[in-house]
């Protein structure tokens, strides 16, 4: 029976799509399966098979397509510019209309998307409350009683501890004249998760130049509702964080998750998909048009010369909606290459996904297990101890990977801003130390 | 829809989840890379052994239906699209490099190894696999070997019938046969081999290759040349051969495929050049310093504008994007990009050039040309859209007059993309009633049921449709 809704897909960008295969070889769902219905070839083929009427909004059609990590690396190796992750999103959405969306579609899920990401206090209060039942060691206990799937208490054995009290400043004033006025986007996984990330950013930001405030009345970006085919509950959080923006006057709105930066950069183009008006979308591409990655905004304001120094073997695990979305490669590897002592080495694959992909490490365990493996063995043939990462679902999904592989205490994920911050806080603790050039 | 003791055959081989039949497996597997060509399998089998193929064979070949083999479905001529329904036997989890030998300077793999694996697994070594197909980082040796396929680097080093030295072919009637072997010399009996490479699936199903590897060049340079006319660019290409340099690489692009990628990629080429050569050679460092001062000398005498030589990787990488963006710059220009290859000897390079323009215009059409000026292999290009019929009609007369010009030049239909089902029709002009009699014998002999790739190569002549050219 062919679905009404999938006329509403964009029909032109499907039959951009010439079938070179060209995606194939980067795809980690192809690699890991083989099949071409785990492809992106394949995924527009189906997907323009339900636009013209072939195929159904079944589960099982909506299982191919949930089984996408939308980590959008097609999109770079497309010779013909196919805007993958655009119609994708258009498909889900249409499936989650359909309640076939296994992220809204479960109660836990609906939940979660609704009540969690959105509220800061809630979300602080849940991830505390995982941290304490991970400290009571309950996913074991739970494991042992079978009453919690092992993928799921390894899962959870690898979580963060408690991050403790929110230590972030209102306000971080620049070194001197302020360079740029930066409003710092703070989110909800990475805020509840990682806030000492968020006050490392901002330090170096201001250590760089830049006025950084942590504006009020921003909220989560809606990425994951976006993905999971929530349209309406991404714009509906998009309006407030537009409004916030506006509200603070700065010039820029940086952020240090790949993930949220690419929503946010796309807001203009969510605006225009979900129909809003004019007014709307024009202050929508004007935030997009703000929108910097911090490591974007570092690269660019830092000053000449070294940023710190840290002995130590390191290697990036590119965040795909940075490199594939964002098209941001050189700067991360930028900056790391600027650390004075820092051994840099690149992994084969690095801008390849790790099977974080939003909440596909939930949605999806086993599958995500299956391209964690194969990043976890390009992670050991680099030799390095420090695996750096620039998105909270990479950097959770980084020490799923060395809790599953059992690599504790010999090799540690960190975020890349939290890694510049020692950098630089290290050389100024102990000038001596490392400073032969005799500069602080 | 496959009948209930085919498919518990075919279940009792390959075990779970290596047969699919659902209607999302089977509209991905209706299409492939060539354009405007589709048709849904049956069913979609994924063996991962000989021993599977073998079973598939009989089975498939008890019950009547065809088999569609297929690797990574990335080549033009439209053949692995299952037109027929029929089985499609995907080789993707049969990609294993089983073998690299450093004594013989051989690798043996199965045929859904990754072209762009085995170079790596051979560069491991010091070795290297030359053939180099456009789709290399995806395209499979097996599918390679069905299709003999080429690349830049034919003129110097040849194309994979060169490289394969022995083969496992499952035959129709499920036995298996083993050809050639790691003897560089080895003339016992016929060359089957070279029989099956090239045959495009139609005469059995190859289940692993051994390939023949070289030593890796130590050095590599580039030279781009621009020139303001055809004329010129065909005579400088001819003038390198004729300075006995042989290059690695001599690839060109025309005015239209300049201005595209200009558009698309700047990339410093002079927009109002009508063709530029991008001749790259590789070897011992001494020799290669040698030839691109030849390459630069000869082409500056046949006029050319603008001349660049690159001697380290990363400059001779920049001068490669050019070519590189050729095909994105071109498949941005419409939903779909039909693409040939009409092949003419490298010394009647410009006619073709020509008469690709000639007929591109006489039907209102605007072609871009690039390829390989070495081998005279040129991939007329034109930016097409399915929902416009009389544009497709236009673009398929303007093809027409190329195969038809390339013939008249003394070239052939296809350089190496392959017949399919996209040149069927116009295989009969490219050879004699009794060469392709010669041919179906052949297909009979080993194939009596039309059980691999049924429809494939083999079709009526396409009736010509009676230009002024060719009245």
């Amino acid at each position: 029976m062919p679905d009404a809704g999938f006329s509403a897909l964009p029909y032109d960008e499907l039959l951009t799509c010439i079938r070179c295969g060209f995606c194939l070889p980067v795809c980690p769902t192809y690699a890991s399966t083989g099949l071409e219905t785990a492809s992106p070839r394949g995924r527009l083929a189906l997907m323009k098979a339900a636009a013209d009427g072939e195929l159904a909004a079944t589960p099982r059609f909506a299982r191919e397509m949930f089984f996408c990590l939308e980590c959008r690396a097609c999109e770079t190796a497309c010779p013909a510019g196919v805007p993958f992750a655009h119609i994708m999103e258009a498909t889900r959405e249409v499936l989650h209309e359909r309640g076939l969306s296994p992220a809204t579609a479960s109660p836990a899920g609906a939940f979660a998307m609704r009540h969690l990401l959105p509220n800061q206090r809630r979300l602080r209060r849940a991830v505390s409350l995982a941290a304490t039942a991970n400290r009571l060691r309950l996913p074991q206990l739970g494991r042992r009683l079978g009453m919690v799937p092992p993928i799921l208490a390894e899962q959870a054995a690898a979580l963060p501890p408690a991050p403790g009290p929110r230590r972030l400043l209102d306000r971080y004033a620049p070194a001197g004249a302020a360079k740029a006025r930066i409003a710092l986007f703070t989110g909800c996984v990475m805020d509840a998760m990682f806030p000492a990330t968020h006050d490392a950013t901002a330090r170096l930001l201001a250590r760089a130049g830049a006025e950084v405030t942590v504006i009020p009345g921003q909220t989560c970006c809606g990425a994951l509702h976006d993905h999971a085919g929530d349209r309406a509950g991404a714009v509906e959080l998009a309006k407030a964080n537009i409004a916030a923006l506006e509200a603070s006057g700065a010039d820029l709105l940086v952020h240090n998750a790949g993930g949220c930066g690419a929503m946010l950069k796309g807001y203009g183009r969510l605006f225009a998909d979900a129909g809003e008006g004019a007014a709307w979308q024009d202050r929508a591409a004007a935030l997009a048009a703000a929108s910097r990655d911090a490591s974007e905004a570092l690269a660019e304001l830092w000053p000449e010369g070294d940023i710190g120094q840290l002995d130590a073997d390191v290697t990036l695990q590119d965040s795909c909606h940075l490199v594939h979305a964002q098209k941001v490669r050189s700067a991360p590897r930028a900056l790391l290459g600027r650390v004075r002592g820092l051994r840099v080495r690149e992994m084969a694959g690095a801008d390849s996904c790790c099977g974080s992909a939003g909440i596909y490490n939930l949605t999806n365990p086993e599958d995500s297990a299956q391209v964690l493996d194969r990043k976890m063995g390009a992670v050991a043939d680099t030799g390095a101890n420090i695996v750096v990462t620039a998105n909270p679902g990479c950097l959770i999904q980084m020490r799923w990977g060395i809790v599953r592989h059992r690599l504790e205490g010999r090799l540690r994920a960190v975020h890349i801003m939290d890694l510049l911050d020692l950098a630089v806080r290290g050389e100024h603790a102990t000038p001596e130390a490392g400073g032969r050039t005799g500069q602080a | 829809m496959l009948s209930d003791t085919l498919r518990r055959r075919l279940l009792d081989a390959l075990g779970d989840g290596a047969l699919l039949e659902s209607p999302e497996a089977l509209a991905a597997y209706a299409v492939a890379a060539t354009p405007l060509f589709a048709g849904a399998p049956a069913a979609v089998a994924l063996p991962t052994t000989t021993a599977q193929v073998v079973a598939i064979v009989r089975a498939c070949g008890e019950a009547g239906v065809g088999i569609v083999p297929r690797g990574s479905g990335t080549n033009l001529s439209a053949g692995t699209i299952p037109d027929r329904g029929g089985l499609v036997l995907c080789t993707a989890r049969m990609n294993r490099i089983l073998e690299i030998d450093a004594a013989n300077w051989t690798a043996e793999v199965e045929p859904g190894a990754v072209t762009a694996s085995l170079q790596a697994a051979a560069a491991a070594q010091g070795l290297y696999y030359p053939p180099d197909p456009g789709s290399q980082r995806i395209s499979t040796l097996g599918g390679n070997v069905a299709e003999n396929s080429g690349g830049m680097r034919c003129l110097k080093y040849g194309v994979t019938r060169d490289y394969v030295m022995g083969l496992e072919v499952v035959l129709a009637d499920g036995s298996v046969v083993q050809t050639g072997g790691k003897n560089v010399k080895d003339v016992a009996g016929y060359d089957l081999t070279r029989l099956f490479v090239g045959s495009e699936g139609t005469l059995g199903i190859v289940t692993r290759i051994l390939v023949r590897l070289v030593p890796a060049p130590q050095a590599r340079g580039t030279v781009l040349a621009c020139f303001a006319g055809m004329e010129e660019a065909a005579a400088a290409s001819a003038a390198v051969i004729a300075a006995h340099v042989i290059p690695a690489a001599l690839e060109f692009l025309d005015r239209a495929t300049i201005a595209a990628v200009e558009s698309y990629q700047p990339s410093g080429l002079p927009t109002d050049a009508a063709a530029v050569l991008l001749i790259e050679q590789d070897g011992h460092p001494a020799q290669v310093a040698d030839d691109l001062a030849t390459i630069a000398r000869v082409c500056r005498e046949a006029g050319a504008s603008d001349l660049r030589t690159a001697t380290d990787p990363a400059a001779a990488d920049r001068l490669w994007a050019a070519r590189r963006a050729a095909l994105p710059a071109l498949a941005r220009l419409g939903p779909v990009l039909i693409m040939e290859d009409a092949t003419v000897p490298r010394s009647r390079l410009a006619d073709m050039v020509r008469a690709i323009d000639a007929a591109a215009r006489g039907q209102g059409l605007r072609f871009a040309t690039f390829g390989h000026a070495g081998d005279g292999n040129l991939h007329p290009t034109c930016p097409g859209d399915a929902r416009d019929p009389a544009l497709m009609a236009r673009i398929d007369r303007a093809f027409e007059e190329i195969f038809a010009a390339a013939l008249a030049l003394g070239g052939t239909i296809t350089g190496e993309h392959g017949v399919g089902l996209a040149k069927a029709g116009y295989l009969p002009w490219r050879l004699s009633p009794e060469t392709m009699a010669a041919m179906r014998a052949v297909k009979r002999a080993l194939d009596p049921g039309d059980l691999f790739n049924p429809g494939k190569i083999f079709a009526a002549p396409r009736p010509r449709t009676g230009s002024a050219l060719h009245a």
